[in-house]
């Protein structure tokens, strides 16, 4: 799985270009995440606009990427959709990680601007 | 291999009376017990169920149930084989749907569905559990579930409700 890295600011904004993480890729996601937080900022801001569907090893494996941050670093999310948004609540991960209603003002904020592109 | 449709139907409304009075979807597939098998199977129900014209909040729902059972099923009954079948089976009437799912994998341990209890989230990160969702978000999604050892097959049965006043808030 191809992961979009972009570093804005202070942060990381790594973003899933795919419309599923379900079991069939909960394993190449996770590598991929592994690969692309390897190191960078420490603040790492998931987006998750194009997923609309995820499933019980999808969230596992999102679960398995913010232990491999460390202690230190924090893995935040954004742009959940509707189906997404239910699985973390109903299984009450949204208590676990901080989530962004979408990415707008979010990395770039130490910019005093928006979502801006840095490279 | 690709999942098989066996049959599909979208009965005729005019069958006023029967039997099957209100039934708009009969669907029965077959498919290989593999990740890639239950994606593949997964989009062909939901393309068979877009002619309802369901809410995406239903249909949503139905899709992440499916893909926790049959995944199950890969994952457990059949423990990465990749040799196995599952039957599905799946109705829609105008109160919502119902499914049975039969495999020949091994039987659910102690012959019981799983409880399906919150994770415990209160602990440090990296304690933080990674599996474990599954059997909690069939419980929470599904009504009448239930799960019975025939034959040498596992057979899951369940509805889901199509009424928002049914649907499990914080329950």
């Amino acid at each position: 799985m191809k992961l979009e890295i972009q570093d804005i600011g202070e942060a990381r904004l790594i973003t899933i270009p795919e419309s599923r993480i379900d079991a069939s890729v909960a394993i190449c996601f996770k590598e991929a995440m592994a690969e692309a937080t390897k190191e960078g900022p420490e603040r790492v801001i998931l987006d998750l606009s194009n997923v609309d569907f995820i499933d019980s090893s999808g969230l596992g494996a999102v679960v398995a990427s913010m232990k491999l941050l460390g202690d230190v670093r924090r893995l935040e999310l954004a742009g959940l959709t509707p189906l997404v948004e239910k699985v973390f609540r109903l299984t009450r991960m949204d208590s676990v990680f901080t989530i962004h209603d979408d990415l707008t003002g979010l990395a770039g904020a130490a910019e005093g601007g928006g979502m801006k592109n840095a490279s | 291999m690709h999942p098989e449709m066996d049959s599909c139907k979208l009965p005729d409304k005019d069958r006023g009376k029967s039997e099957n009075a209100g039934l708009r979807l009969d669907c029965r597939m077959r498919l290989k017990a593999t990740p890639e098998d239950v994606r593949r199977a997964l989009g062909e129900f939901c393309e068979a169920v877009r002619p309802l014209g369901l809410s995406a909040e239903l249909t949503g729902t139905v899709e992440l149930v499916l893909a926790e059972v049959l995944n199950n099923i890969v994952e457990h009954a059949y423990a990465g084989a990749n040799a196995g079948q599952i039957e599905f089976h799946a109705y829609y009437m105008d109160s919502g749907f119902r499914f049975e799912i039969a495999d020949g994998g091994r039987e659910m341990p102690g012959g019981l569905l799983p409880v399906g209890d919150h994770v415990d989230l209160d602990t440090d990160l990296n304690a933080l559990p990674e599996g474990g969702f599954g059997w909690y978000l069939i419980h929470d999604l599904t009504e009448n579930l239930q799960y019975h050892r025939v034959e040498g097959q596992n057979r899951l049965c369940f509805t889901i409700p199509d009424k928002r006043e049914f649907s499990i808030c914080g329950a």
